[in-house]
């Protein structure tokens, strides 16, 4: 189910809303669990097992984990639900991928399975991994609730596309939180804002970028509105959907970690993965980066574990060749801001560290977007000048979706989050009947609109 | 203050979010929407195996979108919104001089080439040595896309392309200078009658006919809102749909094949459309047969819904006009309904369908 659909807003959210208020507070974690199931199930039907089997694995192994906390047993329950968590991301994420490699490497012609990759699972799969290894560190208890840790792993708001919530940030609201009306609003505010978002930008600019892909006179400058549009699509998608979940969670009293801080102003591509999906960037850096070594062994190993982190981060986002040469791209120019021109880049000027990271971010999410290598290739050569300059095309689209792309540029600044708080200090009774006509506009785009995928529910 | 403000938040969304929803189930259900011209989704019965398999998901939310209270005025909304925001046309459909357009855009070279290969099949298969002629009917658009600023297919490029790929035994008649964005209806894709002076006579030139002039029919007319309002979502007016009579089409008679019902030219439209006042609107094949004709001429007209509004005006030249609409029946099939003697023949088709040609059976 999504978060923009109407089943959502208007069958799921007010059922769940109502049920949540209605329950006597120690049956809450329940009603959520139940509910997450379903939100689950109605999109999932055949995997929902797969996802509570998921929960209950890393229940077992996290309580075997703390009773013989010290020994090898306990490290060796550790191994066995990494194993179990890589292992369905194995099955279900990378078995086509792995297996056409084995047969382009040996000749053989082994089939692939197809099989269906369950929603949201290198989501899920991450935070259990977290927990679990959490468990065996000592940073946190192991949960003696099932339902409470079920409750943790299949909470619908972050279930299919984040943030990556860990253990720790959640562990004392699992057993402890609040329904205010201070959260209720704020959570609201943040959801419809992260609607707005959604539907109004990302799903406009996805029918650029989808255009791009059936044009009949491409251009040059159709290649870069298209690589703009995508680059806007993709981070007004995903931070719509890290805000709807952060708001969700906040009105049922949960305080789920930051996803984005406006990368798109960053000036060096360090600085741009520091605002970028926090969540998973500090997951890699805390569970593969610090324990290979880090930094600490010496400038080789150092450049090994950036490499490591970053194939996998490539990986993570898909599984195909070009999120590889993509997340290699990142790895390679963050090796280079390291250690070859980062300190001469933080002394020009900020606007040309910006101007070369925006370049480096459109050129990256070009290759992230190509179905193939050699579609990333073509685009790329559409990009530097392997089409004619314009089209009549080209400039219906400027014309077409300039006032989307401008509003996409400024939404990703901080002006109007300012903007909004300078309304609720001076004009504090006018947010309700803007977060209201946002919703409705929303809403009307729903109705009338087809174009609503959720970009990172194939993650 | 602050407080106050918070406790508004929470009402106006959870009020908007529950209202609406329960609003939707104490609503009754519209079996039909009027704008649009279709039947509207009815809830779904949920089975196991529909569960089990998403299936019953899916048609829920078709559910949703198409039963969801004040479905019109959102839509309404969306498309002033989108407007607003600068996008140059709404699901491909613009304004322009108080008249609704539709992109037709790009050219389909492949669906062009599969549109020329079955007239050529028709012709090697039943036209053979008749004298044939075929033409294409400009869409509105090609009128207002330059001066409107959108996208519109080549009608050059695409008449060419055609000729290429066309037998050259069958000769083009070329409307395009017979028609101006004016000749059609502001709010519908087709043409109007009443405007079709110049494309008659163009036609009867061809064909050897002498035609009456649109002058000399008597104008009927009702209220009129084509398909492009509704798809647009955006309020417009009526316009008034007019409908051309005489004397010889007032006896003229319109038999149906597919049911057999004998009715006249300009039948009370059954269904939703107003166009289909004329003729009763599509059909696979029909006969215009008129009975006060000075000749024993017969016309095998190759068709889509333009059609119908012109083949009246041409009927003064026939004894028997006989309309096909390959969208509607197969070239395969056509021996068993029409029979292929020495009739003139013409096959006139839109860009529209010659840019989808991969309807025709």
């Amino acid at each position: 189910m999504l978060f923009s659909s109407l089943t959502f807003l208007y069958l799921f959210l007010p059922a769940t809303g109502l049920l949540y208020l209605a329950a006597p507070p120690r049956w809450r974690n329940a009603v959520l669990l139940a509910v997450s199931l379903w939100f689950y199930y109605w999109g999932e039907p055949v995997y929902t097992l797969l996802l509570f089997g998921s929960s209950l694995s890393d229940y077992a192994h996290s309580l075997y984990i703390e009773r013989h906390r010290g020994t090898r047993w306990a490290t060796a329950a550790l191994v066995s639900s990494i194993v179990l968590n890589l292992g369905l991301l194995a099955v279900f994420k990378y078995a086509d991928f792995l297996l056409s490699i084995w047969n382009s490497l040996t000749g053989q012609q082994l089939p692939l399975p197809h099989l269906a990759l369950p929603v949201g699972i290198s989501f899920f799969t991450f935070q259990t991994m977290s927990y679990t290894i959490d468990v065996y560190r000592g940073d946190v208890h192991a949960e003696r609730s099932l339902a409470t840790l079920a409750t943790y792993v299949c909470l619908f708001p972050q279930l299919v596309a984040g943030p990556i919530v860990r253990y720790a940030d959640v562990a004392a609201q699992l057993h402890q939180r609040e329904l205010t009306v201070e959260n209720a609003a704020a959570g609201l505010r943040r959801f419809v804002v992260g609607l707005g978002k959604k539907v109004l930008i990302a799903n406009v600019l996805g029918e650029l970028a989808a255009g791009y892909r059936a044009a009949a006179a491409p251009s040059v400058g159709y290649a870069w509105l298209y690589a703009l549009g995508f680059t806007l699509q993709i981070y007004f998608d995903f931070s719509a959907y890290s805000d709807m979940a952060i708001g969700l969670g906040r009105v049922f009293g949960f305080t789920f970690p930051e996803n984005f801080n406006y990368p798109y102003l960053a000036c060096s591509i360090t600085e741009f993965w520091r605002r970028w999906h926090m969540s998973l960037s500090t997951w890699f850096r805390d569970y593969v980066y610090i324990p290979l070594g880090g930094n600490r062994r010496g400038r080789a190993r150092q450049i090994r574990n950036l490499l490591v982190v970053w194939a996998l981060t490539g990986l993570w986002h898909g599984a195909a060749w070009n999120f590889v040469l993509w997340g290699a791209l990142f790895g390679l120019v963050l090796i280079g801001e390291k250690f070859l021109w980062g300190r001469a880049l933080s002394r020009l000027p900020r606007a040309v560290g910006w101007v070369y990271s925006m370049v480096l971010v459109v050129v990256s999410f070009v290759i992230f977007n190509a179905d193939s290598l050699s579609g990333a290739a073509a685009d790329l050569h559409h990009l530097a000048g392997g089409l004619p300059l314009s089209s009549a095309e080209t400039v219906y689209q400027l014309r077409s979706y300039g006032g989307v792309l401008l509003a996409a540029l400024l939404g990703a600044t901080p002006l109007p989050a300012r903007a909004g708080r300078w309304l609720r200090a001076r004009l504090p009774l006018l947010e309700p009947v803007l977060l209201a006509v946002l919703l409705l506009v929303s809403t009307a785009f729903l109705v009338d609109g087809s174009f609503n995928p959720f970009l990172y529910f194939r993650f | 203050m602050e407080k106050l403000a918070q406790r508004a938040v929470v009402i106006v969304l959870c009020g908007l979010l529950l209202g609406l929803g329960v609003l939707f189930w104490l609503l009754p259900d519209q079996a039909v929407s009027a704008s649009e011209r279709r039947r509207l989704t009815q809830f779904p019965a949920p089975s196991w195996s529909s569960l089990h398999s998403g299936e019953w998901m899916n048609k829920l939310e078709d559910y949703y979108l198409d039963q969801f209270p004040g479905r019109e005025g959102f839509r309404a909304a969306k498309a002033i919104t989108a407007l607003a925001a600068g996008r140059q046309d709404v699901n491909g459909l613009y304004r322009w001089q108080g008249g609704i357009y539709k992109q037709e855009y790009p050219l389909n070279a492949d669906q062009l080439a599969y549109g020329a290969k079955t007239i050529n099949r028709l012709y090697e298969t039943c036209l053979k040595d008749m004298r044939v002629f075929y033409g294409v009917i400009p869409d509105k658009s090609c009128y207002a896309a330059a001066p409107a600023g959108q996208l519109q297919l080549s009608l050059d490029a695409l008449r060419s392309q055609l000729r290429e790929g066309i037998d050259s035994a069958i000769g083009e008649i070329d409307l395009t200078g017979c028609l101006t964005a004016d000749d059609y209806y502001l709010t519908d894709p087709h043409w109007r009658q009443d405007r079709l002076d110049g494309v008659v006579q163009q036609l009867g030139a061809a064909l050897d006919l002498t035609l009456p002039a649109v002058e000399e029919y008597t104008a009927v007319s009702e209220p009129f809102l084509g398909a492009y309002a509704g798809q647009l979502a955006l309020p417009v007016d009526a316009e008034p749909l007019v409908w051309l009579e005489s004397d010889a089409l007032r006896a003229a008679t319109v038999e149906t094949m597919d049911t057999g019902a004998v009715t006249g030219l300009y039948p009370a439209p059954a269904g939703m459309d107003g166009y289909d006042r004329f003729l009763g609107g599509a059909a696979a094949v029909q006969v215009l047969d008129n009975p006060g004709a000075n000749t024993d001429r017969e016309l095998l007209l190759f068709r889509d819904s333009f059609g119908s509004s012109l083949a009246p005006l041409l009927l003064e030249g026939y004894r028997r006009i006989t309309l096909i609409d390959l969208r509607y029946i197969s070239t395969d099939r056509l021996s068993q309904q029409v029979s292929f003697e020495d009739q003139d023949v013409l096959i006139l088709l839109s860009t529209l369908v010659w840019n989808h040609a991969a309807i025709l059976r």
